[in-house]
């Protein structure tokens, strides 16, 4: 439903009164201009406001000044009071318009954003690792906080054989079978049947690598194949999952961080501003 | 190579106009203020106290608040002194003075108080001049009180657009960037104040046409 047009006189007396203002103020031009003065050669009332507003203008504009009571220096009481707490220097940093928080934002979210496509990137990890074992780095099963093999560190003459023949060594948890280790005992063992579900060749010298769990699963691959009775099936499906995902703790640590360097950019591009528009209003 | 662009009054520092004196005088108490000394900053205030309660006592009816607001006026402006960059201190201040009077009525309206206290007062007397007979005196106090008191009566967005622009001297454009509305707005507040003010002293209109 359309405006209605208001006819009625107290309408137009609003009207008339608003155009009456306006001619006094100085503010209309033209058509506008011409009307008013019609309705003030024509109207008596309207002649009678646009006087009243004439005096009245006049009569606010001398009126005089308000005689000051109070003296408004400052006294170093006030200063002391008037200085910003840390929290206050904190928002006055983040809302500044000219300081260093939106270079320092995009920054923080530049660096989460890769670490987010770092740790994201298939094999990126795994290729990193297989580096770092071939090289001779220490590789550690963190499976092994328990197990007799907590302080065994694979040498690099020793990354293959005498690490999946230290199966029942390795095996993780309380529940370890206490049968004496080769590998803890630092000793080669030679004799390991090869039938036992021992990793041999290049399998043998990858798994160790890829990750801590994947050596465990492997561990655990040959438990099973060999038949140890204390394994239970979802006992070696738990140490079988890490191996099948991408994730490690290096990759969920780097995942983490990056999403906090993300967090912490946003939120600092955020917080600027915020501040700078109600520092603006 | 200069910049076609037009510069606002704020990106003009201080320095662009070194024919004021006055501005020129503002800028260096600001910078020794600035750099810690509060008796640079206390002489501004002695220069522009008058102006800031004047202004402020004409917005907020009660001098009581009023002289409150033109305290926090000052002292918002030493908090917020680095943000001053020019061209008139004067100005920056009489912005901060006006926001700190309309934060005050905002919070009367929320919070009414009692309006006009000397109005309940009978021997108050706005002041007049020296050169007038005692009936001139009389009558024009009495003409300044009733105004003062419907001035006290309107809207106070009106009231400020008034007071501005009647009393102060402020014209359009620059009403319109203190108080944050539009030009149109400005011209629409003073208009409705000026006949508020006329309805509401109908009665006592030969006052001010004797």
């Amino acid at each position: 439903m359309g405006h209605v047009p208001d006819h009625t006189p107290a309408a137009a007396a609003v009207e008339h009164a608003a155009l009456i203002a306006a001619l006094d103020a100085g503010d209309l031009a033209g058509i506008e201009r011409d009307r008013a003065a019609t309705l003030v050669g024509t109207c008596a009332g309207c002649a009678s406001l646009l006087a009243d507003l004439s005096v009245l203008r006049a009569a606010t504009a001398a009126l005089p000044a308000v005689p000051r009571t109070r003296d408004y220096r400052l006294t170093d009481a006030d200063v002391a009071r008037l200085r910003p707490p840390a929290w206050g220097r904190l928002v006055g940093w983040l809302g500044a318009p000219r300081s260093k928080v939106r270079p320092l934002a995009g920054g923080l979210a530049a660096l989460g954003i890769a670490g987010l496509l770092l740790s994201t990137t298939p094999g990126f990890f795994g290729q990193a690792a297989m580096t770092l074992s071939t090289t001779g780095a220490p590789v550690v099963a963190p499976g092994d906080a328990g197990g007799a093999g907590a302080a065994r560190e694979v040498s690099p003459q020793l990354s293959t054989a005498p690490t999946t023949q230290a199966v029942p060594g390795a095996t993780p948890g309380p529940k370890a079978v206490p049968v004496p280790s080769p590998a803890a005992a630092g000793v080669p063992a030679p004799t390991a049947p090869p039938s036992a579900g021992v990793l041999t060749g290049p399998a043998a010298a990858a798994t160790p690598g890829s990750s801590g769990f994947s050596s465990d699963a492997g561990a655990m691959d040959s438990a099973s194949k060999a038949g140890l009775p204390d394994a239970s099936q979802g006992e070696r499906n738990a140490a079988l999952t890490p191996a099948s995902e991408p994730a490690t703790p290096d990759r969920t640590l780097l995942l983490v961080l990056s999403l906090a360097l993300l967090a912490a950019g946003i939120g600092l591009f955020v917080a600027n501003r915020v501040l700078r528009h109600r520092a603006q209003a | 190579m200069d910049d076609p662009r037009p510069r606002s009054p704020e990106d003009v520092t201080p320095a662009a106009s070194p024919d004021d004196a006055t501005a020129r005088r503002d800028h260096l108490l600001v910078e020794r203020a600035l750099d810690g000394e509060l008796g640079a900053f206390n002489q501004l205030v002695e220069a522009y106290q008058d102006l800031c309660h004047s202004l402020v006592a004409r917005m907020v009816p009660d001098p009581d608040q009023a002289s409150d607001a033109v305290q926090e006026a000052f002292f918002s402006a030493y908090r917020n002194l680095r943000s001053y960059h020019g061209p008139s201190f004067r100005g920056w201040l009489t912005r901060i003075a006006i926001n700190a009077a309309m934060d005050l009525q905002r919070a009367r309206k929320r919070r009414p108080v009692s309006p006009y206290p000397e109005l309940d007062d009978e021997s108050w007397q706005p002041p007049a001049g020296s050169d007038s007979d005692p009936e001139t005196i009389a009558t024009t106090g009495e003409r300044q009180r009733v105004l003062v008191a419907a001035m006290g009566a309107i809207a106070a967005d009106q009231r400020t657009a008034i007071v501005l622009y009647d009393v102060e001297g402020y014209d359009y454009s620059e009403i319109a960037a203190m108080t944050g509305v539009s030009l149109g707005t400005v011209k629409s507040r003073i208009h409705r104040g000026r006949l508020a003010l006329r309805a509401l002293l109908a009665d006592r209109m030969e006052l001010f046409r004797s």
